[in-house]
């Protein structure tokens, strides 16, 4: 699990271009949204589109990125219970 | 006032004002599974026109071997019939056609990218790729034209060409305008669309409590504007007023629309306001209502702040047509026009309660690109006001650039950069003192220069928010519309991406402005070839001398990447023996109305014609017009930048006309330090507002740019 958190927050900074971040700025359990890095609602497409490429992941809902995304944790534990690759 | 004489429409519902009309009263929708796209989803739903390619070229009688593509198919069709509908004009009419796209040619582009990447052959389709090529598709053999350009403002393009048409009409600058809009479905807007998930796998239900998204449709109208004078002058038939008319911008985010509706409610109530016409006068809203979730919801908060508690009856057609994108704003006025004459609401199984007479028409883009229309059965109260300052002249305030040259620099006076390569990228200046690494993250390098170079312009001369941004681009962020391609190419059609789409749009340009200062209002993006610029700058001239604003930002910003340069070569555009470098443009000028004393020592835009497949004796009459107007003589003028670039296809042209327009004036060349591209001229005119900048003694110069359809000359002077 903690391999996969720091492989998501590289991959989520090569999505989202957060050229000035590293994997260590980003807590586990900060939120991304709203007042965290200060994403919208592009990323979250961004994102979704982050878990089909690499997990094989697919949302048809983009409102269920909501609670999927609340922070690095909160996604990888769903990657973890829904990755197909 | 100002008429409207003619109607021609092609879209989902059928080819023809009456196919259209009979569809629209019986609320049959057009929207079903994807029949003519090539693309692999096959199960979406969208609204195409009913014909194929093929059977578009016979309705049109165009031979099979004309290089085309189905946005030119559709919008010759359209006009066609509006031109039909309007009557001969006289042959003295000063006629433009506004065309509103943003597809473009790209459906053709999308179908030959793997053959032109892999290089050898030549692809004339390739050379309609651009908005203004398939433009002036459209206008060729269609009419007798005086203008012919093209906005690029994404979903609210034809609303934007017909708010224009209206300022031209009402500035005297032309006796007609043909306005609309022509755009097509395409791989690269269905998969762009998708990436967004802002797409109904059902059938779209704009303003319903449980609406997923919109379905794409496709099409093509255009509405025939005629000044009174005109129309009464040859008896033409009424079909109704344009009466009222608003370009406004969100400038809150590239997809999304602000909570607060900022965008839509300054468009209605500015359209309000230029009509004379309370909330209450209007009978009926045509709702922009794509569907999702986040329009309407913010159209409808917009709504409700405008007309309170008395909401007119309001409807959306987008479930009749699809969203036709660019072309939506004028297929919804030919909507609009049809309920006035026909006494029906749009989209609506009641009857009107009370007579139609004023009915609201929306049209919303992406980059917060809002504009509004109020058509109307009848002339009275429906008087415009006439602005009552013109004349007023147009001094170029500042002007910053960057491209081949040093960046915010004129060293290219004195030790001028040369190259000697194909092709060339900027030199970038450090972005970092311009932008937040929030607003940089997204941008490539060339957007990044559209706001550094207008931050700096702004920054420099105190001004917040500009009147007016007006930005002129043949192919808007080409960066991430090649992201988009090669994805595709890779990929399929899967994982496009958002962030590149929802930049690609030509508009991007002027809207990243708007977001990044905040600025609310008049806000547009030409697209037209060679005279991208040219075009931008003639509705800042115009808006400026009518007095409507104050100050314009005036920009013209185009890139260059590696595959760009092997696609636009791949039609001769660039590329070509002997033909200097091609390069990467990003201008911004601050322009400024002034009178007469404090245009003293500034330099002076005089005069700025517009020409589509000029004569030699036009160009030479609209020069001595210009020239008297300016109170210079030809041998005042200093010299003539023109568009020689090195290739003797190009400059064959400018050998022919120049000596015999400007007979024993020198020829100021300035390709070879700037490079060439679509708005490599506002370079030129760059240079030549530095020269005069620099000159101790009352100077002028003249700008003589031609496209392969258009022309335009440009008169700079200072006077001491």
């Amino acid at each position: 699990m903690e391999q996969l958190k720091q492989q998501l927050k590289v991959q989520i900074i090569e999505a989202l271009n957060l050229e000035d971040l590293t994997p260590a700025d980003i807590a586990d359990d900060a939120p991304l949204f709203g007042e965290g890095l200060g994403l919208d609602s592009i990323d979250a497409l961004e994102l979704i589109m982050l878990m089909e490429k690499n997990y094989g992941i697919k949302l048809s809902n983009p409102a269920e990125g909501k609670n999927i995304f609340r922070s690095v944790s909160t996604m990888a534990d769903y990657i973890d219970k829904n990755r197909t690759k | 006032m100002i008429c409207i004489t003619g109607i021609g429409i092609v879209s989902a519902l059928g080819i023809g004002v009456e196919a259209n009309s009979s569809a629209l009263r019986s609320l049959h929708s057009g929207i079903a599974p994807v029949r003519w796209l090539d693309t692999v989803h096959k199960e979406m739903l969208a609204g195409e026109v009913p014909a194929s390619n093929s059977e578009l070229r016979a309705l049109l009688n165009m031979p099979v071997n004309q290089p085309t593509n189905r946005t030119i198919l559709l919008g010759k069709l359209a006009l066609r019939e509006a031109l039909r509908h309007a009557g001969p004009l006289p042959q003295s009419a000063r006629t433009a056609l506004l065309n509103g796209t943003t597809v473009g040619g790209m459906d053709r582009s999308e179908q030959l990218i793997r053959e032109i990447l892999a290089g050898g052959a030549s692809f004339p389709d390739a050379a309609l790729h651009d908005c203004g090529a398939t433009t002036d598709g459209i206008a060729e053999g269609e009419g007798s034209w005086a203008v012919v350009t093209t906005l690029s403002t994404a979903c609210s393009s034809a609303a934007n060409a017909i708010v224009v048409g209206a300022g031209m009409i009402r500035a005297g600058k032309a006796d007609c305008v043909v306005a609309g809009g022509s755009e097509c479905l395409s791989k690269f807007h269905l998969n762009g669309f998708n990436s967004l998930m802002i797409l109904d796998s059902g059938r779209c239900r704009p303003f319903a409590d449980d609406r997923a998204g919109l379905n794409l449709g496709e099409g093509a109208a255009y509405v025939v504007l005629e000044s009174e004078t005109s129309a009464n002058a040859r008896g033409a038939q009424i079909l109704g007023y344009l009466s009222g008319w608003k370009n406004a911008c969100d400038a809150f985010h590239l997809t999304a629309t602000s909570p607060d509706g900022d965008g839509a409610r300054l468009a209605m109530t500015g359209a309000l306001q230029t009509a004379g016409l309370k909330p209450s006068d209007i009978d009926y809203v045509n709702a922009h209502g794509t569907g999702t979730p986040n329009n309407d919801a913010t159209e409808l908060e917009a709504l409700q702040q405008v007309f309170g508690e008395n909401l007119p009856p309001f409807a959306s057609t987008k479930w009749l047509t699809g969203h036709t994108t660019s072309a939506s704003g004028s297929i919804e006025a030919v909507f609009c026009l049809l309920a006035l004459q026909q006494q029906f609401l749009p989209g609506l199984s009641e009857r009107p309660s009370r007579p139609l007479r004023h009915i609201l028409c929306n049209a919303f883009g992406f980059g917060g690109n809002d504009s509004a229309l109020i058509f109307s059965s009848d002339a009275s109260r429906t008087e415009t006001p006439v602005p009552c300052v013109p004349q007023q002249k147009i001094i170029i305030q500042d002007a910053v650039q960057i491209s081949l040259q040093q960046p915010f620099s004129d060293a290219w006076i004195e030790s001028p950069k040369t190259y000697d390569t194909p092709y060339a990228r900027a030199v970038d200046p450090d972005f970092k003192p311009w932008m937040s690494a929030g607003e940089a993250r997204r941008l490539g390098r060339m957007l990044k220069r559209v706001l550094a170079t207008t931050k700096k312009v702004l920054a420099e001369n105190h001004i917040e928010h500009p009147d007016a941004i007006i930005t002129g681009t043949g192919l808007g962020s080409i960066e991430d519309t090649e992201q988009i391609l090669f994805q595709m190419l890779e990929n399929g059609e899967t994982m496009v991406s958002p962030t590149h789409f929802m930049q690609s749009t030509h508009n991007t340009l002027s809207s990243v402005i708007a977001i990044a200062t905040r600025t609310h209002s008049y806000n547009a993006t030409y697209s037209h070839r060679q005279l991208s610029f040219e075009s931008a700058m003639y509705d800042a001239c115009m808006q400026l001398q009518n007095a409507e604003v104050r100050n314009v930002l005036l920009g013209a910003h185009d890139g260059m990447t590696e595959n760009y340069f092997r696609f636009l070569r791949s039609f001769g555009y660039v590329g070509q023996p002997r033909q200097w470098t091609a390069g990467e443009v990003a201008v911004s000028f601050l322009l400024r109305g002034a009178d007469a004393s404090e245009a003293k020592g500034q330099v002076e835009i005089a005069g700025h014609r517009l020409f589509h497949r000029p004569s030699l004796a036009e160009l030479k009459q609209a020069l001595d017009v210009m020239l008297h107007d300016g109170g210079l003589r030809l041998s005042d003028i200093g010299g003539v930048l023109t568009g020689v670039n090195g290739s003797a296809d190009n400059d064959t042209y400018y050998n022919n006309v120049c000596p015999r327009l400007f007979p024993g004036m020198r020829l100021i060349l300035y390709k070879h330090l700037f490079g060439e591209n679509y708005t490599v001229s506002a370079l030129g005119m760059y240079a030549a507002f530095r020269i005069l900048q620099r000159s101790p003694l009352p100077a002028a110069l003249l700008l003589f740019n031609n496209s392969e359809a258009g022309a335009s000359l440009t008169l700079l002077k200072k006077e001491l």
